[in-house]
């Protein structure tokens, strides 16, 4: 949902898309405390929340059983000709797709109403506690700040909400559930297979680690930007008056070339998709390579089960490269969440000082 | 959205066209791997050659290192075109916003325009990201799917006939109700931060007259408002990713049923029905992937259409070719009525007044009775809605605005300074000003003693919206800044109120000693800021009152006596 920033990290795009990688794998000073602190939040809303997770798990069973029935009906009904059965599991297969249409329509629904009210009640709880800092917070603070853990942070927990909380649990399931197949197939290929899998993970975090000082720079010059927004349109009036258009645009003009020149060194060197790409394309060849062997060397496993067990790896690495982003949206989320309490959490103007101060106006 | 796309270029476009080449690169390695695969099991184990499945093991690792660098290059142009269009655009809304009159600037707000030019902005970047990384991939896949199905069979393609515009219809009918959300959502949220930008930087005012509740309620109901469109629009958009999923589901049971009974008749291999199912599982996920997309682009849309919006703003003042020289510095208004914008009401009524250059002018009325209306369109701030406002016997409307506001110094009732240092906010209006003419002007404006008690002097450093001075010495700086232009028409706009008695008269002094030949006006809200004027003007509710000497006044205007009365004691009629 796009919404007022006035300090924001670019934007928060999809779950999936790019918008998550501008962002830094900020760090959460206590995550469990955040955690449990934010669960209060969810209140009678995490009945709800059970229901959604329940929904989302029958959604994401469905898929993997649809798609085992699919390859059965092949082997079992069509090959022997029996059209009985064939229909028999038409049917079952549609009965299932249409409930698992349904479960995901209100997966989503509940997901959305979920976010959306517990996102406006932080909203509304941190507005509140704005209102009784006193005013000394706000001569030290800049309002930049402020707005932005009021709009960007709240609207970051809203999305993550939203989008990626069932995503993360569906993938998850998603892949254990693939684990499992692959496992009953061939415990050997499995093994094989998953050799790749600390060495995508190394390799991720190195990346990570080595594009983490480019986005850090890309934070600063982005929040230089802002603030200059900010300041100079609001302004603007000052700026028109003393015709001082054509200054400010090359002042901004500096400012935003900078900006664009540090976020392509972030966004460009960022690339885990294609190495992780080329990682799963490596693992597919090694499955390959050694499923033929082993069939050489006359281990008990067939053409059909290597095909197939390619198949599993393929809807296993998917979702697992998935995780990797969706775990960052939420942990930036979270890196949210924790600001949010931060300002809720500051010392309150007591009464008596308020009084005084009335008193003395 | 698409008018936007006009900001690709240069590099930007370049890197747009190389990007999706490097994708394709990356696509058909990725396509060639299963092929290769294949040729390992067909043609490796079945000839029990161990060789070669190490010769094709060998050509799949180059394929990957090549499908490699393809991603790699096809992220790196990615990142180049979307953030150097950002860049262009940023610039083009940025610059437009320059050329905006006060009148435009107040229609959208400043938060809304602060909103569109970060937010938006990065809205619209993040979608061309993900439509230069991701968007020629699944057509493409979509598309190749389609057509290799249909090779493979055509009886069992019609299903695409049906499964295709069932899904284009839904796709249509939902973006067409989620557009108009997502814009409506986007005015919700310019309305929760205009409430929470007006508590925060307003935060004095409204802990002095204990508001907090009001401004709470104001806050509680946008919030409410913000929520429950929030959940309209999303919702909206999340009904189509069940639709599609339903949809493809049941093709692949219509083909497992259809094909699973013409191959029972022996009209179809099986291999193909199972080739056919995983064609269409293929094209279903790569559908779910441009879903994903056009999701964010109604989001991205209602971005688009917020900078477009500004974007194809006229301003309503600016230069045109009759633009000319100043001739002189008499000011007159001729039956000026002024009203800011077309449905309120006037706020200047029938005002005609002459200001000689040189002469000394007092402005004074209640407050919201339009001194500041008034003034503004001196320097053509804003245009007189009927009537004329010349300088020089010229109309202010034929003057070219840079000359114009050169020359007239108008320091606002709102003193905004920008981050930076002293000196760079004196500097403002006039960057080669000397030294000298500095310190001149920032002891007339009474700046310099507290100038000089900084630490760092003219090089102190001001914070945003210079918050860390007092009202009064950003009053007193941007007086300063005024002086140091050396306008021909200095108008003061209230500029004294922070200043204590003592300062204010010493200030006055100077102004006067400054400025012998040049035209002042000065709006005040006291008395004593105004009664040496050559003329003091008195405004009521948006039409003169009365104009003339202090002495004048007090003998003639009934608002005029009654404000001296209450502010200078009944000994101002005596003196009178
Ligand atoms: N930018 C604006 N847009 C719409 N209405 C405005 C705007 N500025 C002022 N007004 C309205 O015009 C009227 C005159 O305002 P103006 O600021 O000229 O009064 P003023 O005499 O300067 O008051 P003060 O002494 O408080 O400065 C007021 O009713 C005010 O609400
Ligand atoms: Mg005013």
């Amino acid at each position: 949902m796009a919404n007022e920033k006035v300090m924001p990290v670019i934007g928060p795009g999809i779950p999936n898309g790019p918008g998550n990688r501008y962002r830094i794998n900020e760090k959460i000073r206590n995550t469990k405390v955040t955690i449990k602190r934010f669960i209060k939040y969810l209140g009678d809303q995490k009945k709800t929340m059970m229901f959604t997770f329940l929904l989302c798990l029958i959604t994401t069973i469905v898929s993997i059983i649809g798609t085992r029935m699919n390859g059965e009906s092949v082997d079992n009904f069509i090959i022997k000709g029996d059209m009985a059965g064939l229909y028999n599991i038409c049917l079952i297969l549609t009965a299932m797709y249409l409930a698992s249409a349904v479960t995901t329509y209100f997966q989503n629904r509940f997901m959305v109403s979920i976010a959306q009210r517990t996102s406006s009640d932080i909203r509304r709880d941190l507005y509140r506690s704005l209102q009784m800092l006193p005013l000394k917070y706000f001569d030290t603070h800049s309002s930049g700040d402020l707005m932005s853990r009021l709009t960007n942070d709240v609207d970051n927990i809203n999305m993550t909400l939203s989008q990626s909380i069932t995503q993360f649990f569906s993938g998850v399931i998603n892949i254990a559930g693939m684990l499992i197949a692959m496992v009953l197939l061939s415990p050997v290929l499995t093994l094989v297979g998953l050799t790749t899998t600390p060495f995508m993970y190394l390799l991720t975090k190195f990346i990570v680690k080595r594009t983490q000082p480019f986005f850090i720079k890309q934070q600063k010059e982005l929040g230089v930007l802002n603030g200059y927004i900010e300041e100079r349109i609001s302004g603007q009036k000052a700026i028109t008056l003393f015709g001082q258009e054509e200054q400010v645009k090359k002042d901004f003009e500096k400012i935003n070339k900078k900006l664009t020149k540090s976020a392509i060194f972030a966004q460009a060197f960022s690339g885990i998709g294609p190495v992780n790409n080329a990682i799963n394309n490596l693992t597919y060849l090694i499955i390959t390579v050694c499923g033929a062997y082993f069939i050489l060397a006359g281990m008990d496993l067939t053409i059909g089960m290597v095909f197939t067990f390619l198949l599993y790896m393929r809807n296993f690495t998917r979702p697992i490269n998935e995780l990797m982003n969706i775990f960052n949206s939420i942990q930036s989320a979270l890196a949210g969440v924790e600001r949010v309490f931060e300002v809720m959490d500051e010392p309150k103007e007591k009464d008596s000082e308020r009084a005084k101060k009335v008193s003395n106006l | 959205m698409f008018k936007l796309l006009r900001y690709l270029r240069e590099e930007a476009a370049i890197c747009a066209v190389i990007a999706p080449l490097m994708m394709i690169l990356e696509v058909s390695m990725d396509l060639i791997q299963p092929k290769l695969m294949a040729d390992i099991i067909d043609i490796g184990i079945a000839n029990q050659d161990i060789s070669y499945v190490i010769l094709i093991g060998e050509e799949m690792i180059l394929a990957a290192f090549i499908g490699l660098i393809g991603g790699i290059g096809n992220s790196i142009f990615c990142a180049i075109a979307a953030m150097k269009m950002g860049e262009k655009l940023r610039q083009g809304l940025f610059d437009k916003i320059q050329t905006l009159a006060f009148l435009e600037i107040d229609k959208f707000k400043t938060s809304s325009l602060i909103t569109r030019l970060t937010n938006d902005i990065s809205q619209v970047q993040n979608m061309v990201l993900m439509v230069l990384r991701g968007a020629f991939r699944s057509p493409l896949v979509c598309l190749g799917g389609i057509i290799m199905a249909i090779a493979l069979c055509p009886e069992l393609s019609l299903v695409f006939l049906v499964a295709v515009p069932m899904i284009v219809i839904a796709l249509i009918i939902i973006l067409k109700k989620s557009f108009p959300l997502f814009t409506a959502l986007q005015e919700k949220m310019d309305r929760i931060n205009t409430v929470m930008r007006e508590s925060i930087l307003g935060v004095r005012v409204i802990k002095a007259f204990t508001i907090e509740e009001r401004q709470a309620e104001r806050f509680g109901k946008a919030n409410f408002d913000l929520m429950n469109k929030g959940v309209e629009a999303q919702n909206m958009n999340m009904i189509l990713w069940p639709i599609v999923t339903l949809v493809m589901n049941m093709s692949v049971i219509a083909v497992l049923w259809v094909g699973g009974n013409m191959a029972s008749h022996g009209t179809i291999a099986i291999g193909k029905v199972m080739a056919f199912v995983n064609y269409l599982i293929q094209i279903m996920s790569s559908l779910i992937m441009m879903v994903m997309l056009v999701l964010n682009f109604s989001r991205a849309k209602a971005s688009a259409d917020r900078i477009n919006e500004v974007l194809h703003t006229l301003p309503s003042i600016q230069d045109n070719d009759s633009s000319g020289g100043m001739k002189g510095f008499d000011i007159e208004l001729k039956n000026v009525f002024f009203k800011y914008n077309e449905h309120s009401e006037n706020v200047l009524t029938d005002i005609s007044l002459k200001i000689k250059e040189g002469e000394k002018v007092g402005i004074i009325g209640a407050t919201g009775s339009g001194k500041s209306s008034l003034v503004n369109l001196i320097p053509r701030l804003y245009d007189a809605t009927e009537g004329q406002v010349l300088i020089g016997g010229i109309d202010v409307k034929k003057i070219k605005l840079k000359e114009l506001r050169e020359n007239i110094g108008l320091i606002m009732q709102d003193n905004i300074i920008f981050s930076g240092t002293i000196e760079d906010n004196l500097k403002f209006g006039n960057c080669n000003a000397d030294r000298v003419s500095i310190d001149c002007a920032v002891r007339d404006a009474q700046a310099y003693e507290f100038i000089m008690e900084k630490e760092n002097k003219y090089q102190s450093l001001v914070e945003q919206r210079g918050k860390n001075f007092s009202g009064g010495q950003k009053q007193r700086i941007s007086i300063a800044r005024s002086l140091i232009k050396k306008p021909k028409i200095l108008i003061m706009d209230d500029s004294s109120s922070a200043l204590d008695m003592a300062t204010e008269a010493k200030l006055q002094s100077a102004i006067k000693a400054r400025m012998v030949n040049c035209t002042v006006v000065i709006i005040a809200q006291r008395i004593s800021g105004v009664m040496d004027a050559d003329k003091i003007i008195v405004l009521d509710n948006g039409k003169i009152s009365a104009v003339g000497t202090h002495k004048e006044l007090l003998r003639n205007s009934e608002i005029y006596r009654k404000i001296a009365v209450f502010q200078l004691g009944e000994e101002v009629l005596l003196i009178g």
